[in-house]
């Protein structure tokens, strides 16, 4: 079953001419998930697998955590939160999700979790809401619809 | 019942501090909403009813697209909703218009607002590559600037 996504979320989104099993070859290795999702910030570690862990640096920051989803070819799901992590700061979580659409794959990615995330969420969800671009997205169709 | 959103959407999404009864009253007149959807853009016309008029400029765009989008008010369903007609002005071709819903939703003692540019599926062949545009190119500065406007007043009025 799909993660669920609260209500308060942050959410970009693209359509990609291919199918999810080809997009989501993206997401296999670290090299491959590396060329897109490691653009824009520097992606440290990433183990492919449920269990497995996902960090980056976005300076002066690390962010990551554990990898609590490794649904082939649907859904990527990972813990965000700070590296070390500070007392009383949850991590949020970050979905991407690969649906069939239009005969090709609509990627979503999500930032959510924050009413779990402390009192100071509603502004972690502005400076989210407006820090996110669609930079990995842009990619990741770039990749795929273009070839390596 | 809320328009439906389809998948292929554009959303932005803000948490403000106050009822849906309060934030509304920023769409109620043509004064109201300029003083936030007005900026990055300049408003038109906002007739804030169903069946009225909403335009915007928003400026050269190096010659691909109009200078205005906007069009007619297809739900204005007070405290909950507005929904209007998205398209250039004059029309560029496209299938059927997109549309801008703003949706308020009474959340953890506020409400959360969220607008939606979406029915990318209709415009045509076109459709997934507008979305690309529209999703890189939105961003929240009006629903920042709805925040501080309903948050500032409500400090400066407790009552």
């Amino acid at each position: 079953m799909a993660t669920a996504i609260g209500a308060i979320n942050v959410r970009r989104s693209a359509w990609i001419d291919a199918g999810p099993e080809c997009v989501w070859q993206e997401f296999e290795t670290f090299e491959r998930f590396k060329a897109w999702y490691g653009v824009g910030h520097e992606l440290v570690v990433y183990e492919p697998r449920e269990g497995g862990r996902l960090e980056f640096d976005s300076e002066p920051y690390r962010f990551g955590g554990r990898i609590r989803v490794f649904d082939p070819p649907r859904e990527l799901t990972f813990e965000d939160g700070y590296i070390p992590r500070p007392p009383g700061a949850p991590a949020l979580l970050i979905t991407y999700r690969l649906t069939p659409h239009l005969g090709g794959t609509h990627v979503e990615f999500f930032v959510h979790g924050f009413e779990a995330a402390g009192d100071a969420w509603p502004d972690r969800l502005e400076g989210l809401e407006k820090g996110w671009t669609t930079l990995q997205l842009r990619r990741l169709q770039d990749i795929v619809e273009g070839g390596r | 019942m809320g328009t439906t959103i389809g998948p292929l959407a554009v959303r932005r999404s803000v948490w403000i501090n106050a009822s849906p009864e309060r934030v509304w009253r920023e769409f109620e007149s043509f004064e109201r909403f300029a003083a936030w959807f007005g900026t990055g853009h300049e408003l038109i016309t906002y007739e804030p009813w169903e069946g009225g008029w909403v335009e915007i400029d928003c400026g050269p765009s190096g010659g691909k697209y109009p200078t205005r989008f906007g069009g007619k008010v297809v739900v204005f369903d007070p405290p909950n909703e507005i929904t209007f007609e998205d398209a250039w002005i004059p029309d560029i071709g496209w299938d059927a218009p997109m549309l801008l819903t703003l949706r308020l939703t009474p959340h953890l003692d506020g409400t959360h607002v969220e607008l939606f540019v979406h029915r990318f599926e209709g415009l045509g062949p076109t459709g997934p590559d507008e979305h690309r545009g529209f999703e890189g190119g939105w961003t929240t500065l009006q629903l920042n600037h709805l925040k501080r406007i309903v948050e500032t007043a409500a400090a400066a009025d407790p009552a």
